[in-house]
């Protein structure tokens, strides 16, 4: 593996909350480093309201705004408006939001400061649950997972929603997916939607351990996973329009990403030839769309 | 207390470390590669050299150990290559071809080793200037001994220089890195054969001899007519063609045979505008002779008919006759292969108008002292080289039936440490187990000479431990060859030394099994920065303060460098 | 100069004013011409300030949240049901002490859809830790706007103005409208303690435990018991500059009267006639108007109804199962009084039913002529 070119400076710092392991805190280090200190971050409510740390503490190195779970998009809108209001056109307003506080309870704000095209980066860690609050489903966990209000007896009835095609759909400058074990693709990304004006929005897929029901050490290997075996393609689309798919090249059967999770554990054979026949699916989808 | 609930102190009081149940730590592991090398060199090791372009520095790595380089690099069966973890993945790496191009690239560097002055008043006396014997003045004169090498012959180097053609090792490279040694300060003395000249006896002023005059005498088929008119033994022909560059042979030559010095004899033969069949008495998978050899052979116009015995020559005029037996393959024997089983009156007769006899090498004993202890063709030694006689050492093909060229070197290593610790007193066997390289054979000088620096772990890395996430099937680097047309005229080598960036791209394939590259792999993925860096480069240090024992550094590091511990509490 | 504008003009007026910064609004009516009036004045350059037309009230306010919390002055308006999905954001607000100024035109909340004046909506809101501030007239309006942001952010707190839907909203009135430099003499430019700044980055509202939250909310109650002082210094220097004042509460009618009627909103102005006209009369009565319900006026109210025996008390309003909030207030702060006279509570004029001078002196001739309430609730002028 090449050698990446990453800041040294640690602006998410240690000592921080997170469990063992987490795929949103190697993701966090990574952005922060990219990003840099002259960063206003808003945290509406998910894992990162409590992972930096108790009052009067923040691991954080940069200015934090915690806010309400509803308000990412909202709230980064008001402090864009502010800096510009004060003329400082350095500082760069981004959005860390979770899966619930972009798909389900934060989309409506979400949407409406993509519609209005406000200049932030919006960054969602997506671990496919309301994982803060204990692993309860949410839009974006995916078809037949288990969690705590989708058990084993009735797991997840619903594919994950594609939250991708719906931010692209605003005709915003820029959207990608992007995840922990791919860090230069990640840190590419982050540079180029830096430099974008608008709203630039990341999808992040982040393996939770305890939600996801793996260990710890295997984080890294099942993101990689995620995307050989085309559950979560890498791909970007700029102005809703131009699609650039990462082809991967040694692609793997869903099967090799869902035998590792213990939140699959309880998957039938017709439900992994099901998932599979989804995946194959979506990804024709995903060809098709890129094409025109 | 400020109105609202802002936060500026950090989380730094926090010692997460005490989540731990695990725990990560840096430890380099043994690589195969280096386990397997019998010359003992540090494979990894100057292969992660070449990838930083640092091809002096690889050779330093290289020559810590092992003289020979450029000669290995040509002639060495590389036990290595059959051993790489890449091997299990896509194609293993070409690591003779890489110590070749290192030894080439410091050829063209000004000479900077000098004589090194002896310490003390000890001498040891060499008897033989092959590999074993070389080898074991190199590191001798290193320990600061006065060596003395007694070489029978006119010209240095033993089975390199006459065993083996100059199309696979030029004269050149033998004499440059035989002059290297000399350049030490080792004294060989040429055309000094011990046991006429000087009895062995009466080397006392020697305070320790090592005996490596090697395997010379070539084996008898035993078969009637193998004494007469022109047939040759094929180390005698290969030490006439190396010596005066041309000897006078017939022109459909057969040769009897399997291992390499079969094919070089035939090769040779063919240089020399003749026609080559080679005749061996098993089948072509239990062929000793190294496969790109054989290859080549066969490439060159070689013939090669297998499950052939001679049984008898016959002399008609100034044409030989082989009656031989066709054979058929049994049960398998001690060494593990199928023995060959006459098939009954299946007779036949080959013509040729000369015979080589190149089936295997006999040791020459008759000058050896009394007592000295030997047994099936073979020198009785203990470890590190110690023979029944005191203050007398052996090694090199003299004592083992792996006749290799890297055998012999590591032996010659092998009993220079043996000599250093009579001469001090120490329990040289004690002292070998130390620094056997995993369970060897390769053997490391460096860690006798710095017992605990470049620490490694015993454990042996297998490909299973690997991380193979981090790796796209890449090609392997070749060497050129000559074409054909031109090969077969004369004695130039047939492959070429890699280029530079072939030599990059071939040492960038490397896993670097066990040993930390600085991938940096560790430092990106660890979610609570416990990975340190000194500056820009990777540290080897873990924050144990806030290490929450994830385990992810040891799961991501391609090479197994970290492992991990239970977490004492 | 004088203008003849509706309240929500005048409300606009205040808002250019004030110079605000940035102003996050959605359309409900009866608010939208305030949004309206705002985004022409944003649109041609009069003002300059940001307005972010956001998709719902609840994002107004967090919106403005991200921008007080850079540093700038803010300002929304919005009603009813706007206000009621608002609710968790106001508690936001205040919590992190942000001197946000918002209008909230008093509207019926449904079911079923009512767009007409009542105090239900503003009122429901009053545990947020919001100052509010009620108005009688288009003038009030402007005015209380220009001492809303001083009061804010004095006490680090947000402030509500109020008025009265369709009334006042849509009804025009005479109104002095001050230039831009003698506000800018009264209002300095905004200054937030802790702000954004990326040289020296804090985090904001940052999770607390039970270690030290509470005196988090001791604080915010502190704030609120400066506010009635604070409050009053502002409306003096307004009164010394602009000839205008308010006070918490206004006393009018007869002196050391026995009977008091408190109302508030535009009720008031119907009331001081019906009062009048009793005093001509012989009757001794006198009215009290509550400019300021949050903090609850408690002093000033007690130092007014000296002497008086009844009071009567008109809510526009219904906290169902409890009856009208400002008599609940009103109740509450003299429980502990050593002169506790009797309160009728009224309850009129809910979802935009008109409170007439007849049912206005209906409730002062109840009072009068009844040494106590028969009810708990007196329901004025409900249909049979």
């Amino acid at each position: 593996m090449k050698k990446t070119e990453i800041p040294l400076s640690e602006n998410l710092g240690h000592g921080h909350l997170a469990c063992a392991g987490c795929g949103a805190a190697i993701a966090m280090r990574l952005t922060l480093k990219a990003l840099g200190e002259k960063t206003v971050m808003v945290f509406p409510a998910s894992c990162w309201s409590i992972i930096p740390g108790f009052w009067p503490y923040s691991s954080l190195r940069i200015t934090a705004i915690h806010a309400g779970f509803v308000t990412g998009g909202a709230t980064a809108s008001g402090v864009r408006a502010a800096l510009d209001i004060r003329g400082d056109q350095d500082a760069l307003v981004a959005v860390w939001a979770g899966d619930g506080g972009t798909f389900d309870i934060g989309l409506q704000s979400l949407s409406g400061a993509a519609e209005r095209n406000e200049d932030f980066l919006y960054i969602c860690n997506d671990n496919e649950g309301y994982m803060n609050t204990g692993t309860q489903r949410s839009s974006a966990t995916p078809l037949f997972a288990w969690t705590t209000t989708t058990p084993v007896t009735q797991p997840k009835e619903n594919p994950k929603k594609d939250i991708i095609a719906i931010m692209a759909d605003h005709q915003i400058p820029y959207a990608a997916t992007a995840t922990i074990a791919y860090p230069e693709d990640f840190l590419r990304k982050i540079e180029k939607a830096k430099k974008i004006r608008g709203t630039r929005f990341i999808h992040l897929l982040s393996p939770c351990p305890p939600g996801w029901r793996i260990p710890s050490e295997l984080s890294v290997k099942i993101s990689r996973l995620a995307v050989r075996s085309r559950v979560f393609p890498l791909y970007e689309i700029e102005n809703g329009r131009f699609y650039t798919l990462q082809e991967e090249s040694q692609v793997v059967p869903v099967k090799e990403y869902l035998k590792l999770q213990g939140r699959f554990s309880h998957l039938t054979e017709q439900d992994i030839g099901e998932t599979q026949r989804r995946v194959d699916d979506a990804w024709e989808r995903l060809l098709r769309r890129a094409r025109c | 207390m400020p109105e609202i609930a802002i936060s500026r102190g950090h989380m730094d009081w926090n010692k997460t470390g005490t989540w731990r149940t695990q725990r990560p730590f840096y430890e380099d592991k043994t690589a195969p590669c280096n386990v397997a090398c019998p010359a003992g060199n540090d494979i990894v090791a100057f292969v992660r050299k070449i990838t930083q372009g640092d091809f002096e520095g690889a050779w330093n790595l290289i020559k810590e150990e092992n003289p020979f380089p450029g000669i290995c690099g040509r002639v060495c069966f590389h036990p290595c290559e059959t051993k790489c973890n890449r091997g299990s993945y896509d194609e293993s790496i070409a690591i003779h071809a890489l110590e070749r191009y290192v030894a080439d690239f410091a050829s063209q560097l000004p000479k900077k080793t000098g004589k090194i002055s002896p310490q003390g008043q000890e001498k040891i006396a060499i008897i033989g200037s092959g590999p074993a014997g070389m080898s074991c003045a190199y590191h001798l004169a290193k320990l600061h001994y006065n060596v003395t090498v007694f070489e029978s012959s006119p010209l240095r180097g033993g089975m390199l220089r006459m065993g083996i053609p100059s199309y696979r090792l030029p004269k050149d490279v033998l004499d440059r890195e035989m002059s290297d040694i000399e350049a030490l300060g080792v004294e060989i003395r040429t055309g000094v054969p011990i046991g006429q000249e000087i009895k062995i006896e009466k080397l006392k002023d020697y305070q320790a001899i090592f005996i490596a005059t090697g395997a010379h005498r070539s084996r008898i088929l035993n078969i009637p007519g193998e004494k007469g008119k022109s047939v040759f033994s094929g180390l005698d022909l290969l030490r006439r063609i190396n010596l005066d560059g041309k000897v006078k042979i017939g022109k459909r030559v057969a040769v009897i045979g399997g291992g390499n010095t079969a094919i070089d004899v035939a090769r040779s033969v063919i240089r020399l505008g003749k026609k080559a069949t080679i005749l061996y008495r098993r089948s072509k998978e239990e062929m000793p002779a190294f496969e790109e050899e054989m290859v080549e052979a066969l490439e060159e116009g070689v013939k090669i008919r297998y499950l052939v015995n001679p049984l008898r020559i016959q002399q008609k005029e100034n044409l030989k006759r082989l009656e031989c037996l066709r054979m058929e393959l049994g049960e398998k024997d001690e060494s593990g292969r199928r023995k060959p089983v006459p098939i009954p009156n299946s007779n036949f007769f080959i013509n040729a108008d000369s015979l080589v006899v190149a089936a295997g090498e006999e040791i020459e004993t008759s000058f050896l002292p009394k007592g000295i202890g030997k047994k099936e063709g073979i020198l009785l030694t203990q470890d590190g080289g110690r023979t029944a006689i005191e203050g007398i050492f052996a090694g090199g093909d003299l004592t083992s039936n792996q006749r290799t060229v890297a055998h012999a070197i590591g032996s010659g290593k092998r009993v220079a440490m043996a000599i250093d610790c009579y001469l001090k007193g120490n329990d040289s066997e004690e002292a070998i187990r130390q620094i056997l390289v995993g369970n060897g054979p390769s053997l490391s000088i460096f860690r006798y000479l710095h017992p605990g620096e470049r620490p490694r772990n015993a454990h042996v890395v297998n490909f299973e431990e690997l991380n193979m996430d981090y790796f796209e099937p890449t090609r392997r680097e070749r060497e050129s060859k000559r074409r054909l047309k031109e090969r077969i005229k004369r004695f130039t080598e047939v492959t070429s030394t890699l280029t530079e960036n072939a030599a990059l791209r071939e040492a960038e394939r490397c896993f670097s099994c066990g040993t930390c590259n600085e991938c940096e792999n560790c430092y990106i993925f660890c979610p609570d920065a416990s990975i340190l860096k000194k500056g820009e480069k990777i540290s080897q240090q873990v924050d144990y303060d806030f290490c929450k024992g994830c385990g992810i550094c040891f799961v991501e590091c391609p090479r197994r460098a970290i492992s991990l511990e239970e977490e004492a509490r | 100069m004088k203008k003849v504008i509706t309240g929500n003009q005048a409300v606009a007026y205040g808002v250019i004013l004030s110079r605000v910064d940035v102003i996050s609004a959605y359309p409900i009516t009866p608010q939208t011409t305030i949004v309206e009036e705002l985004s022409e004045l944003v649109a041609s350059g009069r003002m300059r300030t940001k307005f972010l037309k956001v998709e719902s009230e609840h994002s107004a306010m967090a919106a403005l949240i991200g921008a007080s919390t850079g540093g700038v002055r803010c300002f929304t308006a919005t009603s009813s049901h706007g206000l009621a999905y608002m609710h968790e954001m106001l508690h936001w607000a205040s919590g992190a002490r942000l001197p946000i100024v918002m209008v909230n035109v008093n509207r019926a909340i449904g079911p079923p859809w009512n767009i007409w004046t009542d105090q239900s909506d503003s009122l429901s809101q009053r545990d947020t830790g919001w100052i509010q501030l009620y108005c009688e007239n288009n003038q009030e309006v402007l005015d209380t706007i220009l001492q809303a942001f001083r009061i804010a952010e004095t006490a680090k707190l947000p402030v509500m103005v109020v008025l009265d839907a369709f009334v006042l909203s849509h009804t025009s009135e005479a109104v002095q409208i001050p230039t831009m430099e003698e506000v800018d003499q009264f209002l300095p430019p905004y200054f937030l303690e802790y702000t954004i700044d990326t040289q020296e980055p804090i985090a904001f509202s940052v999770i607390t435990t039970p270690e030290y939250f509470f005196e988090f909310r001791y604080k915010i109650q502190k704030a609120m018991e400066q506010v009635p002082e604070i409050a009053k210094k502002v409306d003096d220097e307004f009164r010394s500059r602009f000839g205008r004042g308010y006070g918490a509460i206004e006393r009018y009618g007869k002196e050391g009267a026995e009977v008091l009627l408190m109302t508030s909103g535009t009720v008031t102005s119907t009331s001081r006639i019906v009062i009048q006209k009793l005093v001509q009369k012989g009757y001794s009565v006198a009215g009290i108007k509550i400019k300021r319900f949050r903090p609850f006026p408690s002093e000033e109210i007690y130092e007014a109804i000296k002497g008086a025996k009844k009071l009567a008390i008109i809510d526009r309003n219904l906290s169902a199962g409890v009856g009208g909030i400002f008599a609940q207030e009103l109740r509450a702060s003299l429980y502990s009084r050593e002169e506790r006279p009797q309160v009728f509570g009224f309850i009129s004029g809910l979802g935009g039913r008109d409170i007439t001078p007849d049912l206005i002196e209906e409730a002062i001739q109840y009072t009068l002529n009844h040494p106590w309430p028969e009810e708990e609730i007196l329901w004025l002028g409900l249909k049979k």
